[in-house]
């Protein structure tokens, strides 16, 4: 991960932006906080019903799958 | 009604639409000065350029960005000059303007037109002559539209700039100075088929410019006393199956024409679709699995003529009827 953006662009902000640890530290949290929270949606919802595969595709010609 | 070239009858609608609708906006190559094929012609004069807006050359950032126009709530009409360069932009076509309204539970739509000149245009060539409706049916998400006179350029793309999904609209090069009467009245509904001659022993199915082609074959044929009904299908997605079935329960045989290649083509499915649910004699036309070439002895092969459909026909008329044939 020596060429991974996200930490090269945190050793920039670090070291020619003046930016605190503290400050990137919440936003990573933040963020972590965020996915956390989605993934634990996701993990609680029931699984699609299979008419899903069928919606919200097109309304012009809606219905003619085959 | 007025009398009006394929290409006036484009501008005609868009003038119409535009009016009526200060949402639309056009984007694409050559628009300022009326678009390469006239189909744009004075536009620019009467709504500016900030409705009609002139791009540089470059077929993924001028879809990419009506995509992204559209879902913001504009109802961009994308101009591609041909459609072999919308190839260029087949990542923004394919995998963003007709997958959003799937991927985002409906919350997402996309109301493109996309126009896309297709077609044999004299002396254009492999990569300027392609016929890829097939390519666009194939994807679900997308409606698939190819007018092949005055009146259905005008009404169709009416009904597509209206329409809340991507259209891909296909208008045929060689159409562009067609001429007939238009009436701004007259409505057509996307996926309505149109009987244009009435006939009762062989269906011919067919779209775009083959419709002129098919037309003078049924002549021909009706001079050997073969009575040919011809049904123009004007939207390919959806298409219009009960007019087909019904066509065919009549006639017992169908002969599907297009100028694309057969192999892989659009007819492929629509004969599929009418022997798996009648008894009917079934065949598919198209082009043979070349490219187009420049020579007009080349290019003249690549076609579809009305010899080689009354050839069909008339091999099919020998054949007892309700049994398919070898190709």
């Amino acid at each position: 991960l020596t060429r991974d953006p996200i930490a090269k662009a945190r050793a920039l902000y670090l070291n020619t932006n003046g930016a605190q640890q503290a400050v990137l530290d919440q936003i990573e949290a933040q963020a972590q906080s965020e996915i956390d929270a989605a993934l634990a949606f996701a993990d609680a919802c029931e699984p699609p019903h299979p008419d899903d595969a069928f919606t919200h595709i097109q309304t012009v010609g809606a219905g003619q799958w085959h | 009604m007025a009398l009006m070239s394929y290409a006036q009858a484009a501008v005609a609608a868009l003038e119409d639409s535009m009016r009526a609708d200060n949402r639309i906006v056009v984007l694409g190559e050559d628009i300022g000065r009326g678009g390469i094929f006239a189909q744009y012609a004075g536009l620019a004069q009467t709504f500016g350029c900030d409705r009609i807006i002139d791009t540089p050359i470059s077929e993924a950032a001028i879809m990419g960005a009506g995509v992204g126009m559209a879902l913001a709530g504009l109802r961009p009409v994308i101009e591609l000059r041909v459609t072999d360069f919308a190839l260029c932009a087949m990542d923004e076509i394919v995998n963003q303007a007709a997958k959003n309204r799937y991927m985002f539970g409906g919350q997402g739509t996309v109301p493109v037109v996309v126009r896309m000149p297709m077609g044999i245009w004299d002396a254009s060539a492999a990569q300027h002559s392609q016929s890829l409706e097939n390519w666009f049916v194939h994807l679900p998400g997308l409606v698939v539209v190819a007018p092949s006179t005055p009146q259905d350029n005008y009404s169709l793309l009416k009904a597509a700039l209206a329409c809340e999904d991507p259209v891909i609209f296909l208008e045929h090069k060689t159409l562009w100075a067609t001429t007939g009467e238009v009436d701004p009245n007259q409505q057509t509904d996307i996926g309505q088929a149109q009987i244009v001659r009435q006939g009762k022993d062989l269906t011919l199915v067919t779209w775009s410019r083959q419709r002129h082609i098919c037309l003078q074959a049924a002549e021909m044929l009706n001079q050997l006393g073969i009575d040919v009904e011809v049904i123009d299908l004007r939207s390919l997605w959806p298409w219009d199956k009960q007019t087909v079935l019904e066509s065919c329960r009549k006639t017992g045989r169908l002969l599907v024409v297009h100028e694309a290649v057969q192999v892989g083509g659009f007819g492929a499915e629509i004969v599929s679709t009418i022997v798996e649910q009648l008894p009917c004699q079934a065949r598919r036309l198209g082009a043979p699995r070349i490219p187009v070439g420049y020579a007009s002895e080349l290019e003249a092969l690549a076609r579809v003529s009305a010899e080689q459909i009354v050839s069909c026909a008339q091999q099919m008329l020998t054949q007892q009827p309700n049994r398919a044939i070898a190709p």
